[in-house]
């Protein structure tokens, strides 16, 4: 009798909790079309997906139509990913990175200088310098070329070794280096008043 | 003796140099700095005025690039992404029992046409199917043929014997053969 209560078991969303932690192994799920693996993997990885597309595209209406392509994606390609070649999240943030360089450059050709200010949420009760500060920074953050502003977003801003930001870029890491060299150069340079006033002054 | 391209690695005009190399890349965490520097370039932070400056300044730097705003993904984008990407999953896949996977659509390339690859695949196997059925209805009429020219002019003469008759049907076969492989290699 309790044999037979055994055997019931929901055949789509019954995922153990080594597989829930597992990204490899949600993927394959995803593949045979199990749809409570693949919220697992939307779930998980959505925040930093988004991140990145935002931070390079300036918007939040852009950075969801790649977030949502990027899922798409991951949905439709999910039995063409190998995880012995490469994590899943590399692959999710090459493909929003080649999305994201597309639109943007598609878009610089419609309007050049059309970044959204930063969308501050009420509950944060942020100056109005402050706001300002910020959107000067972001504003110079975009005028970076494509990858000096895409090292900095991954390095300073997501947090990622420079190893990961070498395999994403698919560059070395000596590479990288010079990206970042370069692109904090000239955002320092493009913001030098706004650092000078938060410099210390010996006098 | 020492070489004339050797580097002084203890030399503060070197570590004054790959200090601000560093502080170029990293910026002013030092924890993400290269472990084989880190080291010896905060201690010259601490020792040299100039080096001290550079720090403080890549510090300000970090702060001032990190008053661009966290980034909050907004609530609904998940259930939006879910519902709007198995939604169309699932138009795409109306064959229930095929696997959602590794279907691979035949017709993906060109409507209405095969696929460059799949042609040249069938293609042998086709010919072949052709030529079987070619031979067939050649034997066929052949067969025919060998009774209905002579008609009635024939049944007065003896009849043939069986095995005469076999191998005259057999010398048809055989040409039938030969031309309809020619035919199929013509179609090849």
């Amino acid at each position: 009798m309790s044999h037979e209560m055994t055997e019931i078991k929901p055949p789509i969303a019954s995922i153990s909790d080594d597989d829930r932690n597992n990204d490899s192994e949600l993927v394959k799920q995803a593949a045979n079309g199990n749809e409570t693996a693949y919220a697992i993997l939307v779930e998980r990885h959505l925040k930093q997906i988004f991140s990145v597309a935002r931070r390079m595209l300036g918007n939040d209406a852009d950075a969801e139509d790649v977030s949502q392509e990027v899922f798409l994606r991951l949905w439709k390609h999910a039995g063409t990913f190998d995880s012995e070649r490469s994590k899943l999240t590399t692959w999710l943030h090459r493909i929003t990175i080649n999305l994201c360089i597309d639109r943007y450059r598609t878009r610089k050709l419609v309007a050049i200088d059309e970044v959204d200010e930063p969308v501050i949420s009420g509950d944060q009760e942020r100056s109005i310098q402050e706001q300002q500060l910020s959107a000067r920074v972001e504003e110079k953050l975009h005028s970076l070329p494509d990858r000096q502003r895409l090292a900095i977003i991954l390095f300073h801003y997501e947090g990622h070794s420079m190893k990961t930001v070498a395999e994403l870029l698919e560059i070395s890491v000596e590479a990288v280096e010079s990206l970042l060299a370069r692109a904090r150069r000239k955002l320092k340079q493009a913001l030098k008043s706004e650092l000078a006033a938060l410099l210390p002054h010996d006098e | 003796m020492t070489d004339k391209f050797s580097v002084d690695k203890d030399s503060s005009k070197y570590k004054l140099q790959r200090l601000k190399e560093v502080l170029d890349i990293y910026g002013a965490r030092s924890e993400l700095w290269p472990e084989a520097d880190r080291a010896r370039l905060l201690e010259i932070i601490s020792q040299d005025r100039r080096a001290h400056s550079l720090f403080l300044e890549a510090k300000a730097f970090d702060s001032l690039i990190q008053t661009v705003p966290d980034i909050k993904v907004p609530e609904e984008l998940n259930l939006r992404i879910l519902s709007s990407v198995l939604k169309t999953e699932r138009s795409d896949n109306a064959t229930p029992d095929v696997p959602r996977n590794n279907v691979v659509p035949l017709f993906s390339n060109r409507q209405g046409r095969l696929p460059f690859k799949a042609t040249r695949k069938i293609l042998p196997t086709a010919a072949l199917m052709a030529a079987s059925l070619l031979i067939g209805v050649y034997i066929g009429y052949s067969d025919l043929s060998t009774i209905s020219p002579l008609g009635d002019a024939t049944t007065e003469v003896a009849v043939l014997e069986a095995t005469e008759q076999n191998e005259f049907s057999n010398l048809l076969m055989e040409q039938s053969m030969e031309e309809s492989l020619s035919f199929t290699e013509d179609l090849l």
